[in-house]
């Protein structure tokens, strides 16, 4: 049933009729023309003339609207195979192919048939990346394929959707809609730092069994060393992919090199052609999905991979941006002051360090956008403390600066995150980097700090920063290093507990807890909540011990203090938390010693185990018994050895008296997926021991 | 001489201010220009100037004109220095751990008479941590450029030593959002950075939004808060409407005695002002109201009845409930071979939830408040909920069923009664009349099975245009939220155990579990499952399980496990103790010892448990924990162990919560009601070793 047009007259059809049929390129591709009262009509222009729209509405027909009541009109783009409207119509092989593939991955969310990505290199320093996928539908949770994002640097690159549409199982078409395209900034709330954006587009008609078709392409306008033509690509996804092919072309005589990792025997084709460019060709083939498990590595140093880029030398690439960023480094008046006011009084070096740390992390604020989505060359570092605003660079260089003012051997360095992945070393390029810190040696330390966190002392880089490679940028001594790895001592948590039970079965818990590391960095946000909070805060965390429990009060070191250590003291009770059988017999767990299994409960394991530091934890336990009882169990203790950690613990009963001690430690961030059962066994043993029971009764 | 040139001057800015379409090109140009032409695929710019449609992204008709300069600062800038200074002290000392203080927050709404209105903002405020600093370093606010423009009017930071650092307002940005995933709207977020904040400061800016284009001049809902996370010394709102517009407005949580406005009438116009002082942070509490709910606010409508927006609402749904032969077609495949005409309908529902997918397109009100027509939805086979619910709308209408389209908020967001008309909602679902029988059906989710609906929509209010009424969705009884555990434990002497456990559900919670594994690869259901094994017990060991109906939504979902539990029960001496594998519950909702708000879950729950144990035959039972009835007006509990014969123990427990919000006033009752529940769910059982086994 068809409604009658609002303002449309049916003596136009024809005219409409006619004119669609003019441009046959653009027959699919949708308009749609707002109104201003507020409604919308998907379909199709026609004219806009002498005061009227003419407007197809898809579902009501012809209208013919007042220029004066129509708002605006959006226009569908059309692109490559807008017209196909069903599977015979389709005249591209690739597809074609593509749609002819066997699967046998029914269980999979979706399957990628093909993949093929392009990445040229201009003679004039222009590239392009073009990424083609097809992949199939096969159950509810892989309609998510459907609907896509691609991120680029708006401000030097332009992104295109060349084409998307869907194949449905009974051999319909549909291209995408240009109303279900959206191209925006992620950080729009930064207006200075708005370069990223995040192009994304919901494909039609999408379900299992469906074939989705989609090509975008990257064109940025001039490459160099410091907005570099560098090609990343993993062969595997989290689902499975049939074939991936990554091409790579740039001029003949551009020199160039690659790095693969896990790709086995795949090789690289290379020819020379006559248009004076070489082709690189990389085809993987049949990778399976991925499957998750606890504490795995980040997926690219898991799966096949490769790196490409323009011959260079990571000391060539330090001194040509350690150039570029001199003439930003050179301080003003302003900074030399601060300089001179924040180190006055400290008599060694390593206070310089501290004072100018603190007030970078601190009195400056921090634009969480980094310089990787945004720009490798910052703004002066004097214009950064006149805002007292910066993104992780622009304070990192200021901090190169300040430190070098207050003669501190100080470097800004380029790295890269273990959640990136390892550095493909082979491929010298500043777009491998995408973390920044900064060196500075301050009389017999060094250190590699960030000055991005306000809760972060100068001593406590980032877990995912620890251990991993980076670019000192220097023109005189460039060089290439790894972050150190904090010891497990730096990291963890403490906890040391004096517990009285009172006759009646109440539990009094004096408990402190220091936090070291990354564990300090977290407790320190307390210090944003206002006292109400704070007590809230306990008061659930008590009561995550038991629901019976009750805050008696907290103390907190000065969280504010970047150098005191965090410790907190609680002091809580716990009613009714011991479990009675009759008057006889009373049992009890440790209250807070809080093991779980959780996370190994497989038998087995594909992938080695990872984790982003060392770490070191302890437990001291004095439990007072009431009047009239006396221990008749306590646990066995547990010794661990043998896997990626240890631990030992022993229960010690002594008069009136339970004590408990145990410490656990793991000095490796990684481990083989064979040390899977040994690790499996100790974490089992210390959940076991949490559930186990002090048994008492009554004298 | 110079005064020649002022006439063509003045020209030349008037031709710039004037109304021109705007073509905005697909390279992020745009051009201006007079009148636009469109044919033949071809955007007329000028005479003998067209420039192609693909290179055309969007043909503005009478497009906003270009936006005036802000105004100098001097002009309206308070220039009270040493008072703001003074007056953020005093308010430092009031509020010493404060993140934060909201010094003035003044909030002005003007409506004209040809339905254009501005809303102008004065914003200034104390830093006092880090955390504030980021927050409010940054300034800024959502807009629909093409109805709204924004100025930013003048901003500044005044430092403690009274240094003011101006901001230049021409740095403000004005930057399109790059949606979410599933989410596409055409809305712009403009933006400005404050200089050199930082503790101590004073932050303070002033920006004004006009809505030059109205879609309805008669639309016009000015809403405020006069309260949040952070103290506020001072927040005013001040509503001006046309002398010969009436406004209506509903204070909530206002302190005593402010809920009225102060009017005053002119003679153009009326103003309508509310103001307090002094409001306390909120402080949050864990499960507590929407803060929308227990916050002061106010909100305001032109309208006493809801029959404008009715009227309104029921133009915009009814021309997307159109029924065309596709989806006649449609309904008919889905619906062939029904018993009946409920079945029928829990096809449509099953068929809307799964194979319409969740995407969100708004381009425009219509789009916004109404979504979509029911046959471009079917046709694209995406919509977000609104769409979802004038398609499944009109498939019912198919099959002689009416139902309408109403619009909720959730009851995670907001509670409102909805006696004040606005158009105001984040969520719609379908309102359903199968003869005598009224109920509600939400087609949003992919994995609810019919009549459930999910327990964001239990308890709310809604607006049915099409029926011109304000209905309520009941929060529906324990039993609709059911989950049911089987187990069967065999112990062996040597203190080993293997279970067999079965559970099954009924309601949104069967949703969500059976959610979790539609969405979880099968490869990882297994580690899955052992994983939560593991976190009830050490050394749990899943040997085999079966989950039921994971894809097919219109099927009950349930899970089957079968595991071992080595080393299960504890030996203390000659003593052996354990408990029902994961019966230990625990309630964060009871974690404070006083509530300031109420308790307030999305919706009622029962669980049922039995547990069946099978002990070896040399356990000799030492301690059986009691039979336990807790009861309150909100929820009860029931737990027993029962020993059959000489080696059997039957455990038993039904938990049942009626109430989807406890009473504040209540809290302590309920709370020793779920202390009591907790301990109880701790029990163990003991034996001793008889002796010579």
């Amino acid at each position: 049933m068809r409604t009658t047009p609002r303002h449309g007259h049916w003596a136009c059809a024809a005219l409409v009729a006619a004119c669609a049929s003019a441009w046959p390129s653009a027959v699919q591709s949708t308009d749609v023309l707002y109104m201003r009262k507020g409604e919308e009509h998907v379909g199709r222009l026609v004219s806009i003339d002498a005061g009227k729209v003419v407007f197809v509405d898809e579902d009501h027909g012809p209208l013919t609207f007042d220029a004066k009541d129509v708002q605006r009109v959006e226009l569908g783009k059309s692109r490559p195979g807008d017209h196909w409207k069903t599977v015979k119509d389709i005249d591209d092989p690739v597809l074609l192919q593509a749609l002819q593939a066997q699967v046998h991955a029914a269980a999979s969310g979706y399957v990628t048939l093909y993949q093929e990505t392009t990445a040229r290199l201009a003679a004039n320093g222009a590239s392009t990346f073009t990424t083609r996928t097809i992949q199939k539908v096969l159950q509810e949770r892989g309609k998510s394929a459907a609907n896509k994002a691609l991120y680029y640097l708006s401000l030097r690159a332009n992104a295109t959707i060349d084409f998307g549409r869907t194949i449905t199982p009974d051999g319909k078409v549909f291209s995408v809609a240009d109303s279900a395209i959206q191209d925006g900034s992620v950080y729009t709330q930064f207006p200075e730092y708005q370069d990223l954006n995040r192009k994304q587009c919901a494909l039609r008609e999408v379900k299992p069994g469906s074939v989705i078709d989609y090509q975008t392409t990257v064109t940025t306008r001039q490459t160099d060393v410091l907005r570099p033509f560098f090609v990343h690509e993993l062969f595997a996804g989290s689902e499975p992919i049939l074939k991936k092919v990554v091409r790579v072309i740039v001029p003949r005589d551009q020199a160039c090199v690659y790095q693969m990792k896990r790709c086995g025997d795949v090789s690289v084709e290379t020819r020379a052609m006559p248009d004076g460019t070489r082709h690189y060709k990389w085809t993987v083939e049949n990778t399976p999905e991925l499957t998750r498990e606890d504490d795995m590595p980040v997926t690219e140093d898991m799966w096949p991979r490769l790196a490409f880029g323009p011959t260079a030398r990571w000391d060539d690439l330090a001194r040509v941006y350690a150039q570029k960023l001199a003439p930003l480094t050179k301080p003003g008046d302003r900074l030399r002051a601060q300089v001179e006011q924040l180190v006055a009084g400290q008599a060694t070096a390593d206070g310089k360090a501290r004072a100018i740390h603190r007030f970078l992390v601190r009195n400056l604020r921090t634009i969480p956008v980094s310089f990787y989505v945004h720009k490798l060359v910052p703004r002066d570092v004097n214009a950064v403390l006149e805002t007292k605003y910066g993104n992780d660079l622009e304070k990192s260089l200021l901090a190169v600066a300040m430190f070098r003012e207050a003669g501190l051997d100080a470097h800004l360095a380029l790295a890269r995150p273990q959640g990136r992945g390892e550095l493909m070393v082979g491929v010298p390029s500043l777009g491998q980097m995408s973390a920044c810190l900064v060196r500075v040696r301050a009389g017999d330390r060094t250190y590699y700090c960030e000055v991005v966190d306000d809760n972060r002392p100068i001593d406590v880089p980032a877990g995912g920063l620890q251990g991993v490679w980076c670019l000192i940028i220097d023109d005189a001594k460039p060089e290439r290093v790894k972050t150190p790895l904090a010891p497990a001592e730096a990291e963890g948590v403490a906890h040391e507990s004096e517990v009285a039970i009172g006759d009646r079965g109440v539990f009094d818990v004096r408990e402190t807890t220091r936090y070291a590391g990354q564990a300090s960095v977290g407790m320190r946000n307390l210090r944003m909540m206002k006292d109400a909070e704070r007590k809230r805060y306990f008061q659930q965390m008590v009561a995550d011990v038991h629901t019976n429990a009750e805050l008696v009060s907290y103390k907190l070191s000065d969280l504010s203090d970047l150098e005191a250590p965090v410790v907190v003291k609680l002091h809580y009770r716990l009613m009714d938390y011991a479990v009675r059988a009759g008057d006889k017999l009373m049992i009890f767990r440790l209250p807070g010693l809080n093991y779980s299994a959780y996370g190994v409960g497989k038998p087995d394991r594909m992938h080695p185990l990872d984790w982003t530091t060392r770490d070191r934890s302890s437990h001291r336990y004095t439990v007072r018994l009431p009047k009239g009882w006396r221990v008749r169990y306590v646990p066995s203790p547990v010794q661990v050895a043998g896997a990626p950690f240890s631990y030992t613990s022993k229960f010690e009963a002594k008069g009136d008296t339970v004590t408990f001690e145990d410490e656990s430690r793991r000095d490796v961030i990684a481990a083989p997926a064979s040390q899977y059962a040994a690790y499996k066994a100790g974490v089992e043993a210390m959940a076991k021991l949490a559930k186990e029971w002090v048994v008492l009764e009554r004298k | 001489m110079r005064r020649l040139y002022l006439p063509l001057a003045l020209l030349a800015l008037a031709a710039s201010f004037a109304h021109a379409d705007i073509i905005k090109l697909r390279n992020g140009k745009s051009i201006r220009a007079p009148h636009v032409q469109y044919a033949r695929g071809q955007v007329i710019v000028a005479k003998g100037k067209a420039i192609p449609r693909n290179a055309v992204k969007e043909i503005v008709v009478e497009g906003e004109p270009p936006a005036a300069p802000a105004p100098a600062r001097a002009a309206t800038v308070p220039k009270d220095i040493q008072d703001v200074l003074r007056f953020a002290k005093q308010q430092q000392a009031k509020y010493p751990d404060a993140s934060g203080i909201l010094l003035e927050d003044d909030g002005t709404f003007t409506l004209n008479a040809d339905g254009t209105n501005v809303y102008r903002y004065h914003f200034r405020g104390l830093v006092l941590k880090d955390s504030k600093k980021r927050a409010w370093g940054q300034g800024g606010l959502y807009l629909d450029d093409q109805r709204e423009r924004a100025k930013l009017l003048w901003a500044r930071t005044i430092q403690p030593d009274g240094r003011v650092i101006d901001v230049d307002p021409a740095t403000a940005k004005l930057a399109a959002l790059p949606g979410r995933t599933r989410f596409f709207n055409r809305g712009k977020i403009f933006s400005w950075s404050m200089p050199q904040v930082e503790i101590g400061s004073v932050v303070e800016y002033c920006y004004e939004k006009v809505e030059f284009d109205p879609f309805d001049p008669m639309m016009f809902f000015p809403g405020f808060y006069f309260q949040g996370g952070d103290p506020v010394a001072h927040s005013k709102m001040t509503v001006t409407m046309p002398a010969d517009k009436p406004l209506y407005w509903e204070a909530r949580n206002m302190p005593a005695g402010k809920a009225d406005a102060v009017v005053t009438r002119g003679k153009a116009t009326t103003s309508y002002v509310w103001e307090v002082s002094n409001m306390a942070p909120m402080i949050p509490e864990p499960m507590m109201p929407p803060q929308s709910s227990i916050l002061a606010n106010v909100q305001c409508s032109p309208f006493k009845t809801w029959d404008y927006l009715f009227d309104w609402m029921e133009r915009f749904q009814k021309r997307r409930m159109v029924v065309t032969p596709e989806i006649e077609a449609a309904v008919a495949k889905i619906t062939k071979g029904a018993k009946d005409t409920e079945e029928k309908i829990a096809r449509l529902y099953h068929y809307v939830e799964r194979d319409i997918r969740y995407v969100s397109i708004k381009g425009s009100i219509g789009s916004g408040w109404s979504g979509h027509p029911a046959a471009f939805t079917l046709k694209c086979k995406y919509g977000d909920c609104i769409d979802k619910a004038i398609l499944f709308a009109t498939m019912l209408k198919i099959i002689g069923v009416q139902s309408e389209p109403v619009v909720l908020f959730t009851n995670d967001t907001d509670v409102d009664d909805r006696k004040l008309p606005t158009m105001r909602g984040n969520h719609a679902i379908n309102h359903v009349q199968l003869g005598e029988r009224s109920f509600y059906l939400d087609a949003t989710s992919s994995v609810h099975r019919y009549p459930s609906i999910s327990r964001g929509d239990h308890g709310v209010a809604v607006v049915n245009a099409l029926r011109r009424r304000i209905g309520f969705i009941p929060v529906p009884p324990p039993e609709a939220n059911c989950r049911t555990y089987d187990m069967d434990m065999a112990v062996a002497a040597h203190g080993n155990a293997d279970v067999h456990y079965h559970s099954r559900y009924v309601g949104d919670y069967e949703a969500g579990v059976r959610a979790y594994y539609m969405y979880t690869p099968k490869t990882n259901h297994a580690r899955a499952l052992s994983n939560m094994l593991s976190g009830i017990n050490a050394k749990a060991r899943l040997k085999r399980y079966k989950l039921t109906n994971v894809y097919d939504i219109s099927k009950p979902f349930s899970i089957d496990m079968w595991y071992g539990l080595p080393d299960y029960v504890v030996k203390a001496g000659d003593l052996r103790i354990f408990a029902v594998p994961g019966g230990e519950m625990e309630f964060p909702e009871a974690a404070l010892p006083k509530r300031k708000y109420d308790v307030v879950y999305s919706t009622s729950l029962k669980t049922v448990k039995r547990v069946a144990i099978q002990v070896p035959a040399s356990y000799r039972l030492k301690y059986l924990p009691p039979k336990v009835t807790f009861k309150t007006p909100y929820a009860t509990y029931e737990a027993q162990y029962e020993q059959q014969g000489g080696s059997a123990i039957v455990f038993t427990s039904t938990f049942s919560r009626k109430a989807r919000i406890i009473p504040v006033k209540d809290y302590p009752l309920y709370r020793q009601f779920l202390q009591n529940v907790s301990k109880s769910s701790k029990e163990q059982i003991f034996f001793e070793i008889k002796e010579g086994k």
